[in-house]
């Protein structure tokens, strides 16, 4: 019924579905090495706590 | 005198004069038009003709290996005047810290000072018909930045100067006259030989000779002839052709800002600003200048509007200015120093000649991890400004704070400064001529231009240039 198979095709499918929004938020909310605390960049716009 | 190599007899060439100058670029013309001041007398070669031509223009030909760079036979132009047929016109001198020792830059100094070209600074900002640029304004001294300003010169070398070149007494200009060979005792230069485009060659003999062929040019033929002349025209120690530079600039996004961006010299509203000694030292960075160039007010209700979605609180305080038409949209670009480094270089091409016989150039040029930091670092200590002060926000492309990849775009990235192959250091170790431009190896060869250069700084190169050549000048009416 729960064979290994299907387990091992649940993991390739559904692992990366429960990480893609993190990682989009990573990706949204990036800070680069060079950016001090309090500060990050969305979509680009490098921003600060409290500006959005 | 000008003499068209292509249509004069080798006999109505001169034979003999004080100097020979080689290029007839802002550093040749300069040269040999204040040489000619000091009433010596100059053979002035170019190897172009008074106006472009495809058969010269297709010598400057070459391959480039590394970064994205426009063709090199575009990038440069091979006739009277040289590349300023198509320069930009910005002049701003060099700052002090270009020439400065950097803890963490070993390479990236000067064996001169700021002191030692600004006596030549005003001359040369004539030479060039300019005021005489500005000194920094310090806008922010906590946070050392500092808004600097350009003079914008339209001077085309080769329109301006050659009725000058023409009525001259002491000159004579030979166009069409390509350097294809220097002849030398091991310890002087005897005579040049030029060669015309149907390939009949002349024999040209001075006390002096000074190459001013460009940024990638005299380390080309330094090596050629240096390699007709079995070693013994160049000290075989000296990094010849090693520590070529750029300046990398680029488009690095869009800003808002809550202040008017001046009208400049430059052909729109546009603010330039760089930062001071201290944070540079502080931050460990090579010099990087931020330049916020105004656009449309579509373009700024644009941006209003994206950053209004993505940071509502601050999108708010920006549309509040704006209606009070305060805020301004602006593109962000930035232009900064290359570190020096061995792996940067002009090259022989082992496959491929040119007209002459005389092998191709390879420019190997890529920009470095630490050339990325000293971008990513200089916005960033802006973007701090900004945020400290309340001034605006910045949207800035992915790429910019991206570990490797610059966007391929054209010719962003590039900005037609060729520097470094011959530079100045106090040692053939170190460099390929001392700090009055003369060649280790020969007591009468003389490298002009921007190959000079061992540091970039930010500032475009002509002015340095210009500076350079007066003090050439200046130094070679002494010897």
């Amino acid at each position: 019924m729960f064979s290994r198979r299907n387990f091992l095709m649940s993991l390739l499918f559904f692992v990366p579905a429960l990480l893609a929004p993190s990682m989009m938020f990573k990706r949204l909310n990036s800070n680069p090495a060079n950016m001090k605390k309090g500060k990050f960049v969305r979509q680009g716009w490098m921003l600060r706590e409290g500006d959005v | 005198m000008l003499i068209d190599f292509n249509q004069a007899s080798v006999s109505s060439l001169p034979k003999n004069a004080d100097f020979c100058v080689v290029g007839s670029g802002p550093a040749g013309m300069t040269l040999a038009l204040e040489l000619d001041r000091y009433g010596r007398s100059v053979i002035l070669l170019e190897g172009g003709a008074v106006d472009m031509s495809l058969d010269s223009q297709e010598l400057y030909r070459g391959d480039i290996i590394g970064d994205h760079y426009v063709p090199l036979d575009a990038a440069r132009l091979r006739y009277l005047g040289g590349t300023s047929g198509h320069w930009g016109g910005w002049c701003m001198p060099l700052t002090e810290f270009a020439f400065q020792k950097k803890p963490d830059f070993e390479d990236a100094y000067w064996p001169i000072q700021k002191k030692d070209l600004d006596p030549f600074l005003e001359k040369a900002s004539s030479v060039l018909n300019v005021r005489t640029p500005n000194d920094d304004v310090v806008l922010d001294s906590e946070f050392g930045i500092t808004e600097f300003s350009i003079s914008l010169s339209k001077v085309r070398f080769g329109q301006r100067y050659r009725e000058a070149l023409n009525s001259s007494k002491n000159i004579t200009c030979v166009t069409n006259a390509n350097l294809t060979g220097l002849k030398t005792n091991g310890q002087r230069v005897l005579s040049a030989t030029a060669t015309n485009f149907a390939g009949q060659s002349a024999t040209l003999k001075a006390k002096h000779f000074i190459l001013a062929m460009g940024g990638i040019e005299n380390s080309r033929m330094l090596m050629w002839c240096n390699h007709q002349a079995s070693g013994r025209l160049v000290d075989p120690r000296a990094p010849l052709g090693r520590y070529w530079m750029e300046h990398p600039s680029y488009l690095l996004g869009h800003a808002l800002v809550d202040f008017k961006i001046p009208k400049s010299d430059y052909y729109i509203p546009q603010l330039q600003l760089r930062f001071t000694d201290a944070v540079l030292r502080k931050l460990s960075m090579l010099e990087c200048c931020i330049v916020l160039q105004e656009i449309s007010s579509v373009g700024t209700k644009g941006l209003l509007k994206d950053l209004a979605c993505v940071a509502p609180k601050i999108g708010e305080w920006a549309a509040s200015l704006a209606g009070k038409n305060i805020v301004c949209g602006a593109a962000l670009l930035a232009g900064w120093e290359q570190e020096p480094i061995w792996s940067n270089h002009v090259k022989l091409s082992e496959a491929k000649r040119d007209r002459f016989g005389i092998p191709m150039v390879e420019l190997h040029w890529k920009k470095s991890e630490r050339d990325r930091l000293t971008l990513q670092k200089g916005l960033t200590h802006f973007n701090d400004y900004l945020i400290a002060r309340n001034r605006g926000r910045i949207r800035a492309e992915d790429w910019v704070f991206a570990k490797d990849g610059y966007p391929v775009r054209g010719d962003d990235g590039v900005s037609y400064h060729h520097m470094g192959g011959t530079r100045m250091a106090q040692s053939a170790e170190k460099g390929v001529v001392d700090s009055n431009c003369r060649v280790y190896g020969q007591d009468n060869l003389y490298v002009g231009g921007s190959s000079v250069f061992p540091s970039g700084g930010d500032a475009n190169p002509t002015l340095t240039i210009v500076q350079l050549s007066l003090r050439l000048a200046e130094h070679l009416r002494h010897v």
